[in-house]
């Protein structure tokens, strides 16, 4: 009961309409994310360059790794003060992201210098709250509560979840998120439409039925499929296995244009266009062997026949094979290759030599 | 047969059933984030990353995943899986946690195992598994690294196990590491920021006792009863069979064993070509040959993202296409991969070989377990370890080498029976 009250008080507090990520100008949220504190201060550190260092202290650091933290700071004890290990000193201490602020004190210590470095520890992020839309994949921002308060983190994890919305067809889909208070963040957004895709149009690509070539650039069912939802990244990666699996079939030379996605956001559906151009089928032509004479074996390890349809992976598979073979008779392998694109024909020269041997002299 | 199989598929397409790795999708793929928990989880369990039979030790450890779990509040209902030795030390898929036994060696108590669980319960809670595989921003990787650690100090508290316990267990973790991984913050930072949480309040003791007793003859290093080479002859413990090798020239070819789980061996009994079933040595043995791509377990694989798809056909120990597989059966499986030429001949060769292990060559296959011992002397652990424990370099890991060890106190050794 009293949970729902606070709810509701904070719901009020936040407005229940979508946001951009421009802070609320009515003042009834404080600013969405605010900037990262982290910039180093030197203060008056150069007037000591070069005075030796007397002591070396740390404050606001937690107790159980004190004594590790001063060990990992290059600038030490009893050494000549060296500003630029000052700054990196600050930047090892920033990145521990333990501190909202982290700063160094220099005094005079008679001829030598004492330094102090001082953190502003960190708070917790004590309560996230989310109003207006729902999604798993809000459940990463719920999350982050229980850990350190991280401005960095906090901006960086509602882009993240919002990417994930987009990827999940809710092109439209906003989230904002806001501090209440010390400790505690509010989230507001909606998801809007989903956006599924109406047409997949293939043009080319007679060597793979158009099916088969769907099924290939389908991810998880739901992507990238009639019905399912558009993701960018994963078609440019499909498609790259797709013109692997158009040389694994012999035609070395296919190519697959950048797809284009027309988006209709009227009705909220994608139509994607992918034009394949699969190019000549190679068969091998000529085989030719080149230099030291092998053994009939070589042939047979090879195992491959002139006048013959091969893909990328089985001629790899068979180099690979023949190469082996050949390093144990310390002889080497070179390929050359020839493509005759409009007879659709490659020829191979395999070159032998012998491997050298090098004993000491 | 294949005719037959291809008119299935299609029916089933045409019906709208769609699978995957024999299982109807269903709903489970109603949305993206879903489908990709329930597939990887699908591809997992069918992949059956070998599991530590151990039905005590799972019992006490699921016990303590379901203490966090309660503490916590969190919806979700982890399933715990001990693992055999892997790359990493847990892992997390849907809602499982895999938790790798060379991890549990190193840990020394209760707490400890309760952080881990903490942490992988943290990262499901917030379902970070789920976007793992479709996400390249390091950075982000690291956040969600840093926010399951910290969030794990909360649940420790809830379950009233001692906070400390997180420190002590990336200590352990990281024992004999030389650097940082890509995959976590690095030490210092981890070290850091859950130091900051946990506060300076006194530390607790941790429960060690109980831990102890669990952890008492567990396995140690690669279990030799799944599959060994000794002097020409092959032998799996595991399946009770043993096979002389016969000679057969390296060029023509490779010979590659491994265990695998039932469920696994079922899916590539099933996609094998030219299937044969033989009862040899008691043992019910099929032959075939893998397919070639074009085949219905591929086309499963293929509806996965590319990198997803061959993280499944390396645990999954899928052979690869055109290879001879000889399959036998047992309460796991051992899978024998034969790539190269005159396969057949090969194949019928090896067959032939397939027989039950001896009692006298049962008995010289022992695994290392670990054991808790009284110490011979004082001093530092590696000291003392090295002075009492006849295993001490193979297993220097067990416990923080200048850790210092009263005479007489129990330490970690590696002991054979």
């Amino acid at each position: 009961m009293v949970r729902g009250c606070l709810i509701v008080v904070v719901a009020a507090a936040c407005g229940g309409a979508p946001r951009t990520r421009t802070p609320a100008a009515s003042g009834t949220c404080a600013p969405a994310i605010e900037p990262a504190v982290l910039a180093p201060v030197t203060g008056n550190i150069e007037t000591y360059a070069a005075h030796r260092v007397s002591t070396v202290e740390l404050t606001g650091a937690p107790r159980a790794v004190h004594a590790k933290i001063v060990a990992a700071l290059e600038v030490k004890r009893d050494q000549p003060l060296d500003t630029r290990a000052v700054r990196r000193d600050l930047l090892l201490l920033a990145k521990l992201e333990i501190a909202d602020d982290v700063t160094i004190a220099a005094f005079p210590d008679g001829e030598r210098v004492s330094l102090r470095y001082q953190l502003a520890p960190r708070g917790l992020l004590e309560r996230v709250e989310i109003h207006g839309l729902e999604h798993r994949a809000l459940r990463e921002l719920r999350g982050l509560a229980g850990g350190l308060d991280s401005p960095r983190r906090l901006a960086h994890v509602t882009q993240h979840v919002l990417d994930q919305l987009r990827r999940d067809g809710y092109l439209d889909a906003t989230l904002t998120v806001a501090r209440v208070a010390r400790g505690h963040v509010c989230a507001t957004g909606s998801l809007g439409r989903r956006y599924t895709i109406a047409r997949i149009e293939i043009t080319g690509g007679g060597g793979m039925n158009p099916a088969e070539l769907r099924r290939r650039i389908a991810r998880r069912f739901t992507v990238n499929t009639i019905g399912g939802t558009y993701h960018a990244e994963l078609l440019t990666e499909a498609l790259v296995g797709v013109r692997d699996e158009y040389q694994d079939r012999g035609y070395f030379d296919a190519r697959i244009d950048e797809p284009r996605a027309q988006i209709d956001r009227a009705h909220a559906r994608v139509t994607l266009r992918i034009a394949v151009d699969q190019g000549t089928r190679f068969q091998l032509g000529e085989l030719t062997w080149r230099g030291v004479p092998i053994a009939e074996r070589g042939r047979v390890v090879l195992g491959l026949r002139p006048h013959t349809f091969y893909g990328r992976r089985e001629l790899q598979a068979a180099f690979t094979r023949l190469r082996t073979w050949a390093a144990k008779q310390d002889h080497a392998i070179e390929l050359e290759s020839k493509f005759h694109v409009p007879l659709g024909r490659l020829d191979l020269v395999i070159v032998v030599s012998r491997i050298e041997s090098h004993d000491a002299q | 047969m294949r005719n037959k199989a291809a008119l299935l598929l299609v029916l089933a397409i045409a019906c709208g059933e769609r699978r995957f790795l024999g299982e109807p999708v269903g709903n489970h793929c109603a949305d993206y984030l879903t489908c990709v928990a329930w597939a990887r989880d699908r591809a997992m369990r069918t992949a059956g990353r070998l599991s530590y039979d151990d039905p005590a030790l799972l019992a006490y450890v699921q016990g303590v995943m379901d203490r966090l779990v309660r503490a916590s509040g969190t919806a979700i209902r982890p399933e715990v899986v001990i693992t055999e030795v892997g790359s990493t030390a847990t892992a997390v898929i849907g809602d499982r946690v895999y938790m790798d036994r060379t991890a549990l060696a190193a840990l020394d108590s209760e707490d400890e195992l309760a952080a881990i669980l903490a942490h992988e319960l943290a990262h499901l809670d917030a379902d970070h598994p789920g976007q793992l595989d479709v996400d390249d921003d390091v950075t982000w990787r690291l956040d969600m690294e840093s926010a399951a650690d910290e969030r794990a100090i909360g649940i420790l508290r809830a379950a009233d196990y001692a906070p400390t316990a997180m420190l002590s267990m990336l200590d352990a973790i990281g024992r004999g590491a030389t650097r940082d991984d890509d995959e976590h913050p690095t030490a210092l930072q981890r070290r850091a920021r859950t130091a900051l949480l946990i506060g300076d309040a006194p530390p607790r003791a941790l429960r060690r006792e109980p831990y102890r007793r669990r952890l008492d003859g567990l396995v140690l290093g690669e279990d030799p009863r799944f599959v060994m080479h000794q002097d020409g002859t092959l032998f799996s413990l595991a399946v009770d069979v043993a096979l002389e090798l016969p000679q057969h020239k390296q060029e023509e070819g490779t010979l590659n064993a491994t265990l695998v789980e039932r469920g696994r061996g079922d899916d590539l009994e099933r996609g094998l070509e030219r299937r044969r079933v033989h009862q040899l040595a008691g043992k019910r043995v099929i032959t075939g040959l893998m397919p070639e791509a074009s085949t219905v377990s591929s086309r499963e694989l293929s509806q996965l993202d590319r990198v997803f798809a061959e993280e499944i056909a390396h645990a999954t120990q899928t052979p690869v296409a055109g290879a001879h597989v000889i399959l036998i059966r047992g309460r796991r499986d051992l899978v024998i991969q034969l790539t190269g030429n005159d396969l057949d001949g090969w194949t019928t060769r090896l067959l032939r070989e397939i027989r039950t292990p001896t009692a006298a060559e049962r008995a010289t296959i022992e695994p290392y377990r670990l054991r808790y011992v009284p110490a011979r002397i004082g001093g530092t652990y590696a000291e003392v370890a090295k002075r009492t424990c006849a295993s001490y370099d193979q297993f220097s890991l067990l416990d923080a080498p200048a850790r210092q060890i009263a005479r007489g106190e129990r330490i970690k050794c590696a002991i054979k029976r």
